[in-house]
């Protein structure tokens, strides 16, 4: 839980709302931007992005948009979404929650590079 | 000649983008209904858009596609159905499948260690819970989530051909077929929905196991109750050849 009272993201549905920021886009859409523009390494499988937009359209974070491109440049079973300003708020929440935490792994052992012959 | 075999490479990139399809289509109905309904279709163009985005040009390259693909909706479908199975308003979906189960085990333990007995009314109205329960989870498989009335009556119409087959077998069975067969038309009619005829004759084809399992236990050895449950299966197979044309039919009489 955050410092708010509001359940946490996942990790999954956070990149969603990270992928949506730009603009709209449809599933497919979602997934390229997650794989290859985050560079986190991280794979979204289509069985867990859509269970995940399905609990974020439910929260209100974010909805389906009827804008469409062009008929010739669109599938009709393609569905489009939309970040909402609770999605936003949300999203920047979480990245404040990690900046927090980055903050502290800096600050603590782990993330102090060692020295060549000082460890013992 | 190069353009023929441009063109048999794009046949083959084809082939192996449909197969791919296809297995991911079927595959969905491992989801619970209302998420498949919701965004089954949108799942699958997206998947195939993942395919054609990784396929080469012979075909190759979907098979870490389709595992992540397919390992992601397996887990997402067990997930799933973990959520709806223990859900508050689907409790009664859960008690029928653990009723089931233990109905299962009764039946199989009176087999094993009493078969003579079978014929008692106490193992009667044993087997008559095990179809009540089938029938319900039928009924639920095809479509609808709750244990009705209307399930109940279902299962309890199967009785006289159970009473009939334990003198006449070929009669009881041939009650329970058309029973079956009806049920599974009437399933498919109703949904209009893809494979909702499929779903109904695998559904009955299970409970044609079951009941002529059922009937034929107490008058035959286990050679004639082994082929009675493959005439079962073979009616369920049958079933869901009829009613997948009877659903393509309604489907084309909906959105002609």
């Amino acid at each position: 839980m955050t410092e708010q009272g509001e359940p946490r993201l996942t990790e999954a549905a956070f990149h969603i709302l990270l992928a949506l920021s730009g603009r709209d886009r449809h599933g497919y859409e979602i997934l390229q931007v997650v794989e290859a523009q985050q560079g986190t390494g991280v794979r979204l499988g289509t069985t867990t992005l859509y269970r995940t937009l399905r609990g974020l359209l439910r929260d209100g974070l974010v909805e389906e948009t009827d804008e469409r491109p062009a008929p010739d440049l669109d599938d009709q079973r393609r569905r489009y979404y939309r970040l909402t300003p609770a999605g936003r708020a949300a999203a920047h929440t979480e990245v404040e929650r990690l900046r927090r935490l980055l903050a502290a792994a800096e600050a603590s052992s782990v993330a102090r590079r060692r020295t060549p012959g000082l460890a013992h | 000649m190069r353009g023929g075999n441009g063109t048999a490479l794009e046949a083959g990139n084809g082939r192996a983008l449909h197969r791919a399809d296809r297995l991911y289509a079927r595959l969905l109905w491992l989801l619970p209904g209302d998420l498949r309904r919701e965004y089954g279709a949108a799942m699958r163009q997206t998947f195939a858009d993942l395919c054609a985005a990784r396929v080469d040009a012979r075909g190759r390259g979907l098979t870490p596609v389709l595992a992540h693909g397919l390992a992601d909706l397996v887990g997402g479908a067990v997930s799933e159905w973990t959520v709806t199975l223990f859900a508050r308003d689907r409790w009664h979906r859960s008690a029928a499948t653990g009723l089931c189960a233990v109905a299962g085990l009764l039946v199989l333990y009176s087999q094993v260690r009493y078969p003579a007995n079978l014929p008692r009314i106490d193992y009667l109205a044993q087997y008559l819970l095990l179809l009540a329960i089938l029938a319900a989870l039928a009924h639920g498989f095809a479509g609808r989530a709750t244990v009705s009335a209307r399930t109940v009556c279902c299962a309890l119409a199967t009785l006289p051909g159970w009473l009939a087959g334990m003198r006449f077998p070929l009669v009881g069975f041939g009650y329970v077929a058309a029973l079956i067969l009806a049920g599974a038309v009437g399933a498919a009619r109703r949904d209009g929905q893809r494979y909702a005829g499929v779903r109904a004759g695998v559904a009955g084809g299970v409970l044609a196991g079951v009941t002529v399992l059922a009937v034929n236990v107490t008058i035959g050895g286990a050679v004639l109750m082994f082929a009675c449950v493959a005439a079962g299966a073979l009616l369920g197979l049958a079933a869901s050849a009829g009613t997948a044309v009877a659903a393509h039919a309604t489907r084309r009489s909906l959105h002609p």
